[in-house]
């Protein structure tokens, strides 16, 4: 089914000129933003009321439709559905928005195509739907192995029925899976982590995303915080945890490729990596993000707002931004030193900043990164405080622009 | 060309010209007394008035202070049926602008003594009234906010007597926020402030009472004109500088300066003559006519002499140019103000600074800020110490990072001052126990009536310089008035104590101290210190110590875990503007050897008897 799209496409009116050859591989973004219950943690935008699902559907397409007229044709290597709970989409609905990204991009045979997964709203058939759909690659929302650290999270789903949806999308024929857990629970035991962590290696997953959990303001959780209803780990501790996730992960033969991010070699998501490494991408839905030729642009955070925009044909952009060049060299450091390395001579020639000899050798001394020849590569203590030493950089080194 | 009323010349004559101010203790209603005069006299209408008009400046708005006097002219018709001319000239009310206060009873015949009816005689009540008595004024003593329910009208009737030796039916009873009393006050300032005396026939002479510097006219100079005429295109010689200059415009000073040919012996008003700096016109210096010159010129003032000092540095060592022209456009408006260059290796260049007190080094700092928009940062303030060498050679030290080593010093004085402070006498004990804390020698206490005390002690100043004020304030719950005057200069135990930041003296932190209180001060400071400085990549040693002597330790351990653990969805924005606003702070910080130190970090001492 997947495979006939671009030949159905061919001679299509939407088609662009011949001059529209691709310059740039972009990544698309799409928002699904729906769920069936809000997570007590989680300040993505969604909603619990579904009864404008149709009419998203149609604006998500008419917002394809508007992108394609004002830029030319971009061609994508990697489609990435967030949300929300994008595998609350049927097939149908899934179907109806592929035929219409197809038609106005070039998306390669190979293209990673990511479907953020809740375990608790999939089986078998569906999954094998969306395989069909040509979806390769799954990411559960699986958290925890543990019913009473899911139910203080609020997911819709038990530790079961978590495992029982990896052992579907497998039955389904998917082979590239991530599993998603949050560790440093208010109260969480270390002996409580590194269960987790087993658990989530034992399903033999290519890809684990492990993060810490993060008090985002806006959630029910930053009040419960707030008020004293919730004590979070104190720092110390939950370095420790982060410290002993690395361990456990790379022992497992998972590569540490990013802050919260592990995987089998060759199964780190491509999708991701345009974020991080400065690329392109297109995002659409409510709240989706945008990164074209140094501009950054993001959509309203709001369902009602963005389909109106485009019931009136207009795009439903919130904001955007120019990177200057600052901007562009603060973001390079951030993003690199996440992936846990930075290339000396790329920072001298691309942006002018030269570190002192004496603050590497006193990084290194204090077991934060070692040196290797023009590289320098954070340690696993530097991981633990790897925004501070990107705003220690940044600081401190002036930039030659 | 004039504005100047018809008819004026004689209204003008000194005979019916009144020259008076009003001098109060803060807050007990001298600003709205000045706007109902000002409002009564038909000066300025209703419409126009906004709240205390003569404190022109945002800050002093703010603060409800005056920082700079000012004059106004206003046109009054007596009971007497006569047109009077009343120059009222406005005085400060701090403690740290008593020299600017006396500059401004130079100009006149008489005072107002405005007294707060529900909080009777204050401090700088009586330092006021003093200086206006020594000055040889009239003085018609004003009992003000009469219709307070919490007024004490006739305890307040008994204070002032007491303290100025006037009849109580000599008192007059207003309330300038009700509009009370306002007319019976003109015509006390009419009847019992007298005309000046001057020879208008005689060589000019005229006293410099205040300027200020104007961007497009260069420097404007108040005088009072005690003798003689002035007029435009006259030339004038100022007396002490000997600079000769051309009279552009003079006039008098409405709510605008308002242009005249002439201005006559008796008179208040203004003059500009092409000076650009305010160092050649020097308040207290008199002009005279460089071709019909006096002979002989007014008694001046005594030279401003700074009492607090202090470094100011950019906080961006790139700034030190734009912070040095910040500097020199501020001193054409505030002569007070003393600096110069200095290098401090913990803070790189800067300026030492001498202020007239914690209140102007406040005001200066806040004002560089606001209207030079310079990020400072500003050093823990200090005395000037005389430092006696065993080689017999004498210091002025003014910053403690100068201080010698102990084996060269023979012995250090430090300046002392008279301080007064008025409280009720429940609060007596407190009051001691601060000042006795704080070094004081103890004089007297007198009464100033059943319930409230004057206490006199002799402190050494770098012991107010501290949070003096404040720690009074909360000691007699808000009720004590506190005022000071220089003394005398004393032999004391002082030590110089230092701050080591891993390793390294951080000169901007060292103090001067009584050896006494060295240890629990280093022991303070050092516990202050824990808590202002951050976690950073590295632990921190933070050591006091006196000569090569460690006194007190504390350390701040490593920062553990700043990393966020999603970057995740595209938003990398949210992301960059996060680490941007980090980075800011840190640029902010200064960096002292490996240590990132904040701003608040100088003046960590200034908080320091809040430590326990």
């Amino acid at each position: 089914m997947a495979a006939n799209r671009n030949s159905a496409e061919v001679g299509s009116p939407a088609a662009k000129p011949a001059f529209a050859k691709p310059s740039v591989t972009a990544g698309i973004y799409i928002h699904i933003p729906f769920c069936e219950k809000k997570c007590f943690y989680c300040d993505f935008y969604s909603i619990e009321n579904h009864s404008q699902r149709d009419e998203f559907v149609n604006s998500l397409i008419r917002e394809i439709e508007l992108f394609s007229q004002s830029h030319s044709r971009l061609e994508a290597d990697t489609i990435f559905f967030g949300g929300g709970t994008p595998s609350l989409l049927s097939a149908k609905e899934l179907d109806t928005i592929l035929n219409v990204l197809h038609r106005h991009f070039d998306i390669t045979e190979d293209a990673e195509f990511t479907m953020e997964c809740n375990p608790g709203t999939v089986n078998t058939e569906h999954l094998s739907d969306y395989r069909q759909l040509g979806v390769n690659r799954l990411s559960f929302g699986v958290q925890s192995f543990f019913d009473d650290e899911l139910s203080f999270l609020s997911r819709i789903h038990n530790s079961k029925e978590a495992v029982e949806a990896i052992e579907s999308a497998r039955a389904a024929g998917f082979d590239n899976i991530n599993i998603d857990l949050i560790y440093a629970l208010p109260n969480q035991s270390k002996p409580r982590l590194a269960a987790n962590l087993e658990k989530a290696v034992a399903l033999n997953p290519t890809h684990i995303s492990a993060y810490s959990l993060i008090v985002e303001p806006g959630t029910p959780l930053f009040s419960a915080v707030a008020n004293g209803k919730v004590h979070t780990l104190d720092e110390a501790t939950e370095a420790k945890m982060y410290e002993s996730v690395m361990t456990f992960l790379e022992e497992a033969g998972y590569n540490h490729y990013e802050v919260s991010n592990y995987s089998r070699p060759g199964f780190e998501c491509k999708h991701n990596l345009k974020y991080w490494n400065g690329e392109e991408y297109v995002g659409f839905g409510p709240s989706a993000h945008s990164h074209v030729s140094n501009t950054r642009w993001w959509n309203v955070s709001n369902l009602t707002g963005y389909i109106a925009s485009l019931a009136n044909n207009r795009t439903p952009i919130s904001a955007k931004e120019n990177l200057s060049k600052s901007q562009i060299v603060d973001e390079y450091v951030l993003l690199h030193l996440r992936q846990g390395k930075v290339d000396l001579k790329t920072l001298r020639a691309k942006f002018g900043i030269t570190l002192e000899s004496d603050f590497i050798l006193e990084m290194n001394k204090a077991g934060y990164l070692n040196v290797s020849g023009d590289e320098i590569r954070l340690t696993r203590a530097g991981f633990t405080v790897c925004d501070e030493i990107a705003e220690e950089i940044l600081a401190k080194h002036s930039v030659s622009v | 060309m004039s504005l100047f009323p018809k008819g004026s010349r004689q209204v003008g004559t000194p005979q019916f010209i009144r020259n008076f101010c009003i001098i109060a203790h803060i807050d007990h209603g001298k600003s709205t007394l000045a706007d109902r005069l000002l409002e009564r006299t038909g000066t300025i209408t209703e419409r126009e008035m906004m709240d205390q008009i003569l404190d022109d400046m945002p800050l002093e708005r703010e603060r409800g202070i005056t920082i700079k006097s000012h004059a106004i002219q206003m046109q009054y018709t007596a009971h007497d049926g006569n047109d009077y001319t009343l120059n009222l000239i406005d005085t400060p009310g701090h403690v740290d602008f008593s020299y600017e206060v006396s500059r401004s009873l130079a100009a006149c015949e008489g005072a107002l003594l405005v007294v707060d009816a529900s909080q009777g005689v204050e401090a700088q009540t009586i330092s006021n009234a003093y200086m206006a008595i020594d000055a040889g004024l009239e003085i018609v003593p004003v009992i003000n906010k009469i219709d307070l329910p919490s007024a004490m009208v006739d305890d307040v009737k008994k204070q002032l007597v007491d303290l100025i030796g006037c009849k109580e039916s000599e008192i007059l009873l207003a309330s300038a926020k009700a509009k009370m009393g306002i007319d019976e006050v003109l015509e006390a300032v009419v009847e019992r402030v007298p005309p000046p005396i001057g020879d208008a026939d005689a060589p000019l002479r005229a006293l410099i009472f205040d300027s200020k510097y104007d961007s497009y006219r260069g420097v404007v100079t108040y005088i009072r004109i005690v003798d003689g005429k002035l007029r435009t295109n006259d030339r004038v010689l100022f007396h002490k500088t000997g600079k000769v200059f051309l009279s552009e415009e003079i006039g008098i000073l409405k709510m605008d300066r308002v242009p005249a040919n002439e201005l006559e012996a008796g008179n208040v008003g203004y003059l500009i003559a092409g000076v650009k700096e305010l160092t050649e016109t020097r308040v207290g210096d008199t002009v005279t006519n460089a071709d019909n010159p006096a002979t002989e010129a007014l008694p001046g003032y005594r030279e401003v002499k700074p009492m607090v000092f202090s470094g100011l540095y950019p906080a961006q060592s790139e700034h030190f140019e734009e912070l040095r022209d910040a500097l020199a456009k501020f001193k054409l408006n505030d002569a007070a103000l003393l600096y110069e260059p200095e290098t401090s290796t913990a803070l790189g260049f800067g300026f030492r600074c001498g202020f007239l007190g914690l209140l102007h080094m406040e005001i200066v700092q806040e004002r560089l800020e606001r209207e030079f928009d310079q990020t400072i940062i500003t050093t823990v303030p200090n005395v000037e110490y005389k430092v006696v060498k065993t080689s017999g050679e004498i210091l002025l030290v003014d910053n403690p990072a100068n201080m010698p080593s102990p084996a060269e010093i023979d012995h250090i004085e430090e300046p002392y001052v008279t301080a007064q402070i008025i409280c009720p006498s429940e609060f007596i004990g407190n009051v001691m126990k601060l000042c006795m804390d704080r070094r004081g020698v103890y004089k007297n206490t007198t009464y100033i009536d059943t319930k409230r005390a004057d206490i006199r002690f002799e402190l050494p100043l770098a012991e107010i310089v501290f949070d003096f004020f404040d720690k009074l304030k909360s000691l007699t719950r808000g009720y004590a008035s506190f005022d000071y005057e220089y003394l005398d200069n004393r032999e004391s135990n002082l030590v110089k104590l230092d701050i080591l930041l891993n390793g390294d003296v951080v000169d901007a932190l060292s103090s001067v101290v009584h050896r006494d209180k060295a240890y629990d001060w280093g022991r303070k400071l050092s516990t202050r210190l824990r808590k202002l400085i951050p976690k950073q990549l590295f632990e921190v040693i933070i050591q006091a110590a006196i000569g090569s002597k460690i006194i007190a330790r504390e350390s701040i351990s490593p920062i553990r875990k700043n990393v966020l653990a999603k970057c995740y969805g595209g938003d990398i924005t949210r992301k960059r503007k996060l680490l941007e606003k980090q980075k800011e702070g840190k640029k902010r910080m200064k960096q002292i050897g490996r240590v990132e130190v904040p701003q608040e970090a100088f003046l960590a001492v200034l908080s320091l008897n809040d430590e326990e």
